[in-house]
């Protein structure tokens, strides 16, 4: 009996593999993703790399809009990256997402603010800073429900906390925590330790 | 395999939706009586070497909004009555990233210590209780707020990190 489960089971995620790979712009070797999910919008425009591994509900939208590159895609997740629960991926100008990247549940990336062609009064900021690539640095930590906001980059081997708000740069080695987030630790590479960052005291 | 098999304990009048819950190591999860555990909620308990007790435990009458997580490597203690909102993670460990050469996926999760969550406290939707914390009876945790030190009985805490701040005293 559960041997043929097994195999029940075995068929059914090959098959959702198969019917994933044919939505999505590229997929790579043993990227497999929990049920129930993934819901993708725009799958020609999304390219996965090889490993990527998906907990359940995860949402990863492509919408192609007059701020899209000509071609190519315009989500891309990098080998080996971790998306956890309820991961929302929202891209229209190009959402890069590196490699060993781990994404805990709940996290949001956007690289828009939403409507993208209207002219909306009230939209926040002028129209060509509502829009900006997004891109996530090799081996970057994102903490549970944190949210990276249009035009941010997140650095290498980088770590955002949880609840944090990304609304400007991490720099590589870095912890960010907070909304919006601050720089609270960094690596001092000549010590090679982790050192606490001093608040500067004023605005940015 | 139905919920109360998979279960540690399981008391009267539990009620469980689906999808979910999302389970590892439910036998070391212990349920009281009426507890309510919303859809897509994940309880797990990590086996780590070299630490006896590991267990999440559940009293009477709570309840657990869904798409919540659970993450225990110690110890978990939500007492009764408590009431837990959606897209809640409450963790008793972290993620090791000090190691620049290794990534941080490949890391070991380090336990904090153990949280526990008195009777009658609220915890806001969203919000994150981390390793090491007591939240006192009554204690009311606000949406989205980050709480990394101990909460009295009675007291109302909102905010993330640098920016938390106690909206009532007890």
């Amino acid at each position: 009996m559960s041997r043929r489960r097994s195999l029940l089971s075995l068929i059914r995620i090959r098959l959702r593999s198969a019917f994933l790979r044919a939505r999505l712009a590229r997929m790579g070797q043993a990227t497999t993703f929990q049920a129930p999910g993934p819901w993708i919008v725009g799958g020609g425009r999304i390219a996965l790399g090889n490993a990527v591994f998906g907990r359940p509900f995860v949402r990863l939208e492509a919408i192609t809009s007059s701020r899209s590159p000509a071609r190519g895609p315009i989500l891309t997740v990098e080998d080996r990256a971790y998306l956890g629960f309820h991961v929302s991926v929202f891209a229209t100008r190009g959402v890069t997402i590196g490699r060993d990247v781990y994404l805990n549940g709940h996290v949001t990336i956007y690289d828009h603010y939403p409507p993208l062609d209207s002219e909306d009064a009230g939209a926040p900021g002028p129209a060509d800073e509502r829009v900006g690539e997004v891109s996530l640095g090799d081996q970057s930590w994102i903490g549970w429900g944190a949210v990276v906001m249009p035009g941010v980059r997140i650095g290498t081997h980088s770590v955002l906390g949880a609840n944090s708000v990304a609304i400007e740069d991490v720099p590589d080695h870095c912890v960010a925590v907070g909304n919006p987030a601050v720089v609270v630790r960094r690596y001092d590479a000549p010590s090679k330790r982790w050192v606490s960052v001093e608040p500067d005291g004023g605005g940015p | 395999m139905k919920p109360r098999a998979r279960f540690g304990a399981m008391g009267e009048g539990c009620a469980i939706e689906r999808p979910g819950p999302f389970l590892w190591n439910a036998d070391r999860i212990r349920l009281g009586c009426r507890v309510r555990i919303g859809r897509e909620a994940r309880l797990q308990v990590n086996l780590h070497d070299g630490h006896a007790v590991h267990w999440i435990d559940i009293e009477d009458d709570v309840v657990i909004g869904s798409a919540s997580q659970l993450s225990a490597s110690l110890g978990i203690t939500i007492g009764h009555g408590t009431r837990i909102g959606e897209e809640v993670l409450i963790t008793d460990n972290m993620h090791c990233y000090e190691d620049v050469s290794t990534p941080i996926p490949l890391q070991t999760v380090r336990p904090v210590g153990p949280v526990r969550i008195g009777a009658n406290a609220y915890i806001g939707r969203g919000a994150v209780i981390l390793g090491g914390v007591t939240i006192g009876d009554g204690a009311v945790v606000v949406d989205r707020a980050v709480v990394q030190r101990d909460v009295a009985p009675g007291e109302w805490v909102a905010g993330c990190h640098t920016g938390q701040i106690t909206l009532r005293r007890p």
